[in-house]
């Protein structure tokens, strides 16, 4: 069920919060075979519940969230509940407050059932963690759920809870939602606290919502967005309404379809369900233009050369590779390998795309393009095969979404059909710095037309 | 003598993948000189607050 769904029988009285939660917890005990949790928090989450029944009962309602089921990606300090980080580094860490995100749900009346599992530290994108266990994509489990929020996708995709914030530092939100097939926003950057999140990478990281549809990261933007002052990067712009009716059709919307970059190694099936979505909103009314735009592959090359030494500087200290997984151990390495002048160039480059972009973004409203040029992978496979060329999962993966973190632009990810042997297909939608309620209306309208 | 081994292996995979992104990225930077811009490094996290060509405004 949806937000609005659960909210609209809580509030007929056909179920209590309480039972809800029961209930979830229940299913969970007996269907969630997918790694999807570290720690869950019945105790507390039935104790809310209760909480959130007294209140509507004496006709206290908190708004959308009132006693909905959402879980905490295990990144996000929660106040009494050991916040892992996927890591041993951290696995008695029980932070003393909550993170901005946190406290802004709980006031919103959200019950949390716990902390979801992720790739170790977010510093990667298959969640095959190997202190917590591999998280197995629900729609088939011999195949990832994609990270690092793979947790939090995979949960909403086995439909026990509508939604879940989670982070992306290099698509950590987009690619668990292309591989799951549930809807995942990373906003502009600023946009969401990041205040009390264990962080990867300072100027990549995005905390954002993913959804079982586009209406629930909406909902969960108007819980979650504005300015924090205990977070320096939060940007001070105002804070919109994310959920206003979507209208009837894209008239006066301009997509932008990438002549470079994005289609150039892509699976035929994943280029064939995106190319059709963008034929669907040609027919809601959009203005569809091919369009040649920077050189992403450039800014992913600087994007990397910005995130390695950002990630080594927080992990430094720590010398016992044994307490990391291989793969994390080996990009902090690579990353103290990285020289001073060389992350500062990368700054400069990061400047002259984002002029670039600026530009780019008068000409159009929305880039459309795949969120990953292949669905989601078997978990045995560390490298994968595109139109014959043999590729690092890793890279494969993050490929098409790492730049956006670099630039700061909002991007979302969204089902738009599935692969012959049905796997989801994520399509990406891409636009200017802070116009998430442009994107996330025109991402409704078209996830209305398909269904 | 064997982990030491294995933590050599490890190092001379590590520097050869960063020589790798080295080298696309000197490339890349062969563009940057000191007296073109950009001469300043604008944080993200100030981008968006009056920065050129920053949103004022939701920008919709």
């Amino acid at each position: 069920m949806t937000v609005r769904e659960i909210g609209r029988v809580l509030r007929k009285r056909q179920i209590s919060c309480t039972e809800l939660i029961q209930q979830t917890l229940s299913e969970i005990k007996t269907r969630e075979k997918f790694n999807s949790f570290i720690t869950i928090t019945e105790d507390e989450a039935l104790r809310e519940a209760a909480e959130r029944d007294n209140e509507l009962a004496r006709g206290v309602d908190r708004g959308p969230f009132h006693g909905v089921p959402i879980a905490y990606k295990d990144l996000f300090y929660t106040r009494g509940v050991r916040t892992t980080g996927g890591s041993l580094i951290f696995r008695d860490f029980v932070p003393e407050h909550d993170a901005t995100v946190v406290h802004k749900l709980k006031a919103a009346g959200a019950i949390s059932l716990g902390k979801t599992n992720l790739h170790e530290l977010a510093y990667g994108i298959t969640s095959k963690n190997p202190h917590y266990g591999f998280v197995l994509n629900p729609l088939d489990v011999s195949r990832i759920a994609g990270g690092s929020s793979g947790g939090s996708a995979a949960l909403i995709a086995a439909g026990f809870i509508p939604m879940s914030p989670g982070t992306d530092t290099g698509g950590s939100i987009r690619v668990p939602a292309s591989y799951c097939g549930v809807v995942g926003l990373k906003p502009t950057y600023g946009r969401v606290s990041r205040y009390g999140v264990l962080p990867l990478a300072f100027t990549l990281d995005h905390v954002g919502p993913l959804g079982s549809c586009i209406e629930d990261c909406a909902l969960a933007m108007n819980e979650i967005a504005g300015r924090d002052c205990k977070d320096v990067s939060s940007a001070n712009v105002p804070v919109p309404d994310f959920n206003r009716d979507p209208p009837q059709n894209l008239h006066g919307m301009r997509i932008g379809v990438p002549k470079n970059f994005f289609f150039d190694s892509v699976d035929p099936e994943i280029e064939g369900a995106v190319r059709q979505s963008i034929v669907e909103m040609g027919r809601l009314g959009a203005s569809v233009a091919d369009i040649t735009i920077p050189d992403l592959e450039q800014a992913n090359v600087a994007a990397r050369i910005t995130q390695l030494p950002e990630v080594a500087a927080l992990y430094v200290h720590h010398d016992n590779p044994s307490m990391f997984g291989a793969d994390v151990w080996a990009l902090i390495e690579q990353g103290k390998m990285i020289a001073g002048h060389e992350y500062v160039n990368a700054q400069r480059i990061r400047t002259l795309f984002r002029r670039e972009f600026d530009a780019l973004w008068d000409e159009i409203d929305i880039l459309a393009a795949p969120t990953t040029p292949l669905a989601a992978p078997r978990l045995e496979e560390t490298t994968v095969q595109i139109r014959g060329v043999s590729e690092n999962t890793r890279m494969a993966s993050t490929r098409l979404v790492r730049a956006i973190n670099f630039l700061g632009e909002p991007a979302l990810s969204m089902p738009c059909g599935k692969t012959s042997s049905g796997l989801p297909i994520g399509l990406q939608l891409i636009s200017a710095p802070f116009t998430e309620p442009k994107l996330l209306r025109a991402a409704r309208v078209l996830e209305r037309a398909l269904g | 003598m064997a982990d030491s081994g294995q933590n050599t292996s490890r190092d001379e995979k590590n520097r050869q993948i960063v020589a790798a992104l080295r080298e696309t990225f000197g490339r890349l930077t062969e563009q940057l000189r000191p007296e073109t811009e950009p001469a300043t490094i604008y944080h993200p996290g100030l981008q968006f607050e009056g920065a050129p060509g920053a949103p004022t405004s939701e920008g919709e």
